[in-house]
């Protein structure tokens, strides 16, 4: 029975990443949901909420949470006003191959981001001020107390999101907006609008978990390709689009992630989630949880 | 109330509707019929923005609206019945009313007193408020649709195939009901190919073919001889 | 623009054939860099701009030709002639495995497909110490042996783009081969209601343009007599993306305007510091928003232009004559 208490200390791990990884793949979720767009830039805005923190609790000598919640305002804002310069033609049927022009585009945009920050920032790992310090013992295992005040956030983030979704006329219309954009225009509903507000909320929740997660792997430009291509596998994972399924999908990544690295090999941590996606996207390409949309 | 001047407008670099002009009298049913694929639909949008014009000027009221935003004709008091299906099949009834009254989302007392309003005039919705709209039947739907078009207290109407689909007895509880706006000072511009039924309610009749105006009448000459006009006008 | 296309390659073949009597070796190295990344380019947006296949994976494949040929070069003693041959036959069976993983793909998923093999493969020989050698790379024989001199290695280069690029996707493209990619990338559902066979012909364009790669990946491992696993960075992806796309999606010359551009561009900039690709991904960001045929649209823009006013100007002075 003794490797049951490491193997519970990595379950642990990766259900508390796994909790943040919801958030930044509900975030995709809510892109993909409401435009029909996967944003290939999601990883830079992990990345620039994990700077924003970094600048905010270091340099500015503010409160990690106070660099959290600016994290999560700054990119809401980038996120929209890129929705707005980059997207728009999208709707306006000025390009002719809209998946691939999204996809390009944003591709494009996380060139731009990453090597940006690479160029102001240099590509020396920094790691902002952590929540809390010293760890806490639940019996057992123990875990940093760091990471338990990053999951109570995220899920606390995650819970205002779909608080917003289902119970505002904002989430009402975006779930509309998702449904049917036509319909949503006859109601008054400017689609636009909605459109760039959903890629801006979207935005910030990868930038709240570039936020929270900062502490624990360090800010460099490229820490958001890893947990990008995570997201997307959660999405695809849970069914692109499905809320529930997103929720589900990150936590089945941890503890895949988990088990990979008690059972087979640490250092193939990251492998797992790929290797996972690409069985999945063959035997059941719909995802695990299947149908319809913001099913929640 | 609605003026349409020789316009132009098509899909991308194909053009449907050729110098088309017609009115939509103020508390008037106005009503368009012609053969499939003529543009009545087309027609419908270009009114309502979702096609662009390349010609010509829409007027409501004396403004032109034919460079405004679709979602901004809404706030001047236009609502459209489009032809296919588009309740929100994931939302509830509930909710796909409630959004019909997002032009005043802010009034909640509106909202609750427009929302009780329609759930008396149509009983079937009431029963199933909290239901999936995308688990009712077709007619249902259609009903649902007319309902959270009503919701925001339109002016002037747009309807393309309000009785599509819809069975013989809900179908004339449609046309009473779209008739019956007229009291309350609403305009009403509508397609529908089952002009026998429909031409009793209206006022004025267009024939559309090919993209333009073959013939307006009073609805009332129109319906003195029916057979012989139908018969003429159209070939179906 | 087939007419343009021929006179602006006769011209670029020109000065490549006589440019190392007038520069010195870094010049020339600078211009070898640059023909790999045409072939790179130019075989993916054979994939991406005509096939409509935009997957992640060009630069994996390209390595993927690297290591083989690295590998066996080195266990295997055979000579990198040979050796990069069989890496690319690795590289388009892997291509081919891909094209086949991912034939009923749309686009988003496409993409996140190939991303994520492109990873795991990074992982894998980023890991695989033993056998790759990690993150330090691989050292491989030259493809000349001992010999320091640049020139071999430029003429080298100059031909493989003259045979893959110049002959074979010009030819490809321009072929009926071609015509029917194409059509399926236009509308796939109405290219497969014509008849055509949709699904042999895109697993024939992923597996072509991999086996280019390979050959690209491979020559560049002998030529630098290193593979590493830094090639098949998103970043390095994204250099080979922009350099189409800037170019021209799904035109010819594009890639290669694109290709050779970006190249000098980048090793000027990079004497100020990393902003190349920075730089880059404003550009492409920039080209896709407002100008959705690159450079080479804007040539064909440009050269329709002054046809017209030539034939304009031509006709009134016949009418002057009359
Ligand atoms: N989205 C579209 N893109 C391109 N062409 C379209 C589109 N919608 C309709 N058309 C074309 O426009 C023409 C007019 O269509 P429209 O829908 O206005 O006809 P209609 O009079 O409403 O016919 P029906 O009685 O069948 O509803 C048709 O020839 C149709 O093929
Ligand atoms: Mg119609």
């Amino acid at each position: 029975m003794d490797f049951l208490v490491p193997l519970l200390a990595q379950l642990t791990n990766g259900l508390i990443i796994g909790f943040i990884y919801a958030l930044m793949a509900l975030g995709l979720t809510l892109i993909f949901g409401v435009l029909k767009v996967i944003n290939f830039a999601h990883g830079e805005f992990y990345m620039l909420g994990a700077y924003i923190s970094y600048i905010a609790s270091r340099m500015l000598g503010l409160h990690p949470i106070i660099g959290i919640i600016a994290a999560v305002a700054v990119v809401f804002i980038i996120g929209m006003l890129m929705e707005k310069a980059l997207l728009t033609p999208i709707y306006e049927d000025k390009v002719e191959r809209k998946d691939e022009y999204a996809l390009l585009i944003t591709f494009g945009l996380s060139i731009f981001l990453m090597n940006g920050a690479l160029v102001v920032f240099g590509p020396y790992q920094k790691s902002p001020e952590p929540l809390a310090s010293g760890v806490l013992d639940l019996g057992v295992l123990s875990v940093s107390s760091g990471r338990i005040y990053a999951v109570v956030l995220a899920i606390i983030f995650m819970a205002a999101t779909l608080f917003i979704i289902n119970k505002t006329w904002l989430g009402t219309a975006l779930r509309a907006l998702s449904q049917d954009r036509d319909a949503s225009t006859i109601m008054g509903i400017n689609a636009k609008t909605l459109g760039s507000i959903a890629f801006g909320l979207g935005a910030a929740m990868a930038g709240a978990a570039g936020a929270l997660l900062a502490p624990v792997f360090l800010v460099f430009p490229i820490m958001g390709v890893v947990p990008a291509i995570k997201s997307f596998v959660i999405i695809i994972l849970g069914s692109m689009g499905s809320i529930k399924g997103a929720i589900y999908g990150s936590l089945l990544l941890g503890i895949v992630e988990s088990l990979g690295v008690f059972f087979l090999s640490p250092s193939y941590r990251d492998g797992y989630s790929f290797l996972l996606l690409i069985i999945i996207l063959l035997v059941k390409p719909k995802g695990l949880f299947g149908g319809s949309q913001w099913n929640n | 109330m609605l003026e349409v001047k020789n316009v132009d407008a098509g899909y991308g670099k194909i053009n449907i509707l050729n110098d088309l002009s017609l009115k939509a009298r103020e508390n008037n049913l106005t009503l368009l019929i012609g053969p499939n694929g003529a543009g009545k639909s087309t027609l419908l949008k270009a009114i309502f923005g979702f096609v662009k014009t390349s010609k010509g000027s829409i007027e409501y009221n004396g403004k032109d609206i034919s460079s405004l935003p679709s979602h901004q004709l809404v706030d001047h008091g236009i609502s459209f019945l489009l032809q296919r299906v588009s309740v929100f099949p994931e939302l509830t009834i509930n909710e796909n009313l409630k959004l019909g009254a997002w032009a005043f989302k802010k009034d909640k007392q509106k909202v609750t007193q427009q929302l009780e309003a329609m759930y008396d005039k149509f009983d079937v919705l009431k029963q199933k408020r909290n239901e999936k709209a995308g688990l009712m039947s077709g007619g249902q739907k259609r009903t649902l649709e007319i309902a959270r078009m009503l919701m925001s207290n339109p002016k002037m109407l747009l309807i393309d195939e309000p009785s599509a689909g819809l069975s013989p007895k809900i179908a004339k509880e449609v046309y009473q009901i779209l008739h019956g706006l007229k009291d309350d000072g609403i305009t009403l511009l509508m397609v529908d190919q089952n002009i026998r039924d429909s031409i009793g309610y209206s006022d004025y009749v267009y024939v559309l073919e090919q993209g333009s105006v073959s013939s307006e009448s009073k609805a009332s000459e129109v319906e003195a001889n029916l057979k012989e006009v139908v018969q003429s006008w159209l070939k179906f | 623009m087939e007419q343009l296309e021929k006179r602006i390659l006769a011209v670029l073949l020109v000065v490549a054939l006589f440019l190392p009597l007038f520069v010195d070796d870094y010049a020339l190295h600078i211009v070898i860099l640059a023909c790999f990344f045409i072939m790179m380019a130019s075989s993916w947006n054979l994939l991406a701009g005509y096939s409509g296949q935009v997957s992640f994976a060009h630069m994996a494949l390209a390595s993927s030709g690297a290591y083989t040929s690295g590998l066996i070069s080195v266990h295997l003693g055979i000579h990198p002639v040979l050796s990069i041959l069989v890496g690319a036959v690795v590289a388009g069976l892997v291509g081919l495995f891909l094209g086949v993983l991912t034939l009923r793909m749309k686009d988003s998923y496409l993409a996140l497909t190939t991303i994520a093999f492109a990873e795991i493969f990074r992982l894998v020989i980023s890991l695989e110490y033993k056998v790759t050698n990690g993150k330090v790379g691989l050292s491989v024989p030259g493809l000349f042996g001992d010999i320091t001199s640049k020139l071999p290695y430029y003429y080298t280069a100059i031909g493989l783009v003259v045979l893959m690029v110049f002959f074979g996707i010009y030819r490809l493209v321009y072929s009926n081969f071609g015509l029917t990619v194409r059509s399926i990338r236009e509308d796939e559902i109405a290219a497969s209601a014509m008849g055509v066979k949709v699904v042999r012909h895109k697993i024939i364009v992923f597996t072509i343009s991999s086996a280019m790669a390979g050959v690209a990946g491979g020559f560049l491992a002998h030529y630098n007599q290193l593979v590493s696993p830094e090639m098949t960075t998103i970043t390095q992806m994204g250099m080979v993306i922009s350099m189409a796309v800037i170019g021209g999606l799904g035109t010819f010359i594009g890639p290669i305007i694109g290709g050779l551009s970006l190249e000098i561009i980048a090793e000027y900039v990079k004497e100020f510091g990393n902003y190349h690709l920075m730089i880059f991904g404003l550009i492409l960001i920039l080209v896709l928003r407002f100008s959705p045929q690159g450079i080479a649209g804007l040539i064909t823009k440009f050269h329709n232009r002054k046809k017209k006013k030539v034939s304009t100007s031509a006709s009134t002075e016949k009418e002057v004559q009359k």
